[in-house]
This record gives C-alpha cells, sequence and structure tokens, in this order.
C-alpha cells in the first residue's frame, strides 16, 4: 500500500450543545472553525441558538464549491 | 459527528459540555486514480461521563452515526472508522 498524500488533522470540541456549537481545530492553523446550525436545519432541529454559525452541512457545500 | 453524538448521549442523559466530549479526527488524502481525494476518515472520541454510564455511551457511539447527516452525506464515498476511549467522572 502506497503512503498518503497527506494526512489532515483536526480536534472537534463540543463546545455549547443547546446552541449546537462545535469547535473545529485544524492542525496547523490556531483560529477554529464553528459549526451550528442556522436557516432550515435549526427549524429541523427544533432550536432556537443564541448566535447562529453554519451548520456542518454548509461547510460540505462551501468546501466542493471552493 | 460530535453534534451528532451529543445529541445521541444527551438523550441518554449524559452531559455532553463543557470540555466532555471532544473528537481527533484524520482524513487520509491519497491520489488513487492521479486525482487527490478523501478516501478515509478516522474519529478518535474522547468521552467523559457520568460514573455508571459508560455503557450507554458506547450504545449511543454504535448507532449514533446512523442519525449524522455528515455521515449519511459522505458514505459510499469515504470510509469511517470510529474509536473511542470514555472516562467516568
Amino acid at each position: 500500500m502506497s503512503e498518503p498524500i497527506a494526512l489532515t488533522k483536526i480536534t472537534v470540541i463540543q463546545k455549547d450543545t443547546p446552541n449546537k456549537i462545535r469547535e473545529a481545530y485544524i492542525d496547523g492553523f490556531s483560529e477554529p472553525l464553528l459549526f451550528g446550525v442556522h436557516g432550515g436545519v435549526k427549524q429541523f432541529y427544533g432550536v432556537n441558538p443564541d448566535v447562529e454559525y453554519p451548520s456542518t452541512l454548509d461547510h460540505i457545500v462551501s468546501s466542493a464549491g471552493g | 459527528m460530535v453534534g451528532t453524538l451529543s445529541g445521541a448521549l444527551e438523550a441518554r442523559k449524559i452531559p455532553t459540555y463543557p470540555d466532555k466530549v471532544k473528537a481527533k479526527v484524520q482524513g487520509t488524502i491519497e491520489a488513487p486514480e492521479g486525482v487527490l481525494k478523501i478516501t478515509k476518515i478516522s474519529c478518535h472520541y474522547e468521552l467523559k461521563v457520568p460514573a455508571g454510564k459508560s455503557e450507554a455511551a458506547e450504545r449511543a457511539l454504535k448507532v449514533f452515526e446512523q442519525g449524522c447527516p455528515v455521515a449519511q452525506t459522505l458514505k459510499g464515498c469515504i470510509q469511517f472508522t470510529h474509536t473511542w476511549e470514555i472516562e467516568e467522572y
């Protein structure tokens, strides 16, 4: 088996469950990505967070677009 | 993964924050056909649970992926593995 070209290493922390906020720290970068809910995802889960952040699904789509 | 897992834990009366649920996630990037792609994602969860709640936490760990929007979006494209360590307090 060949060696991988890259390994991407990330630490994810459950920050605030009522507001569905997680922080993701990508190795090599100090600023976290913040995941949360808004819009239709917020409505789907029936929550009303104090602060809204993009969902993990938003991040998948933005990665695809990027 | 962490968000859905936390929801599954909370449903079992296991608090999930602050500093109770963490994941170390590693993605493997290869180029099997000359194009970079993520082939595998391994997730290692570090949970702190109340005394006597380890078994309930393990049950959540074994099933939560079925309810995870990201896992369900990417399944079939990326191979996921889940491992964990549980510390009671």
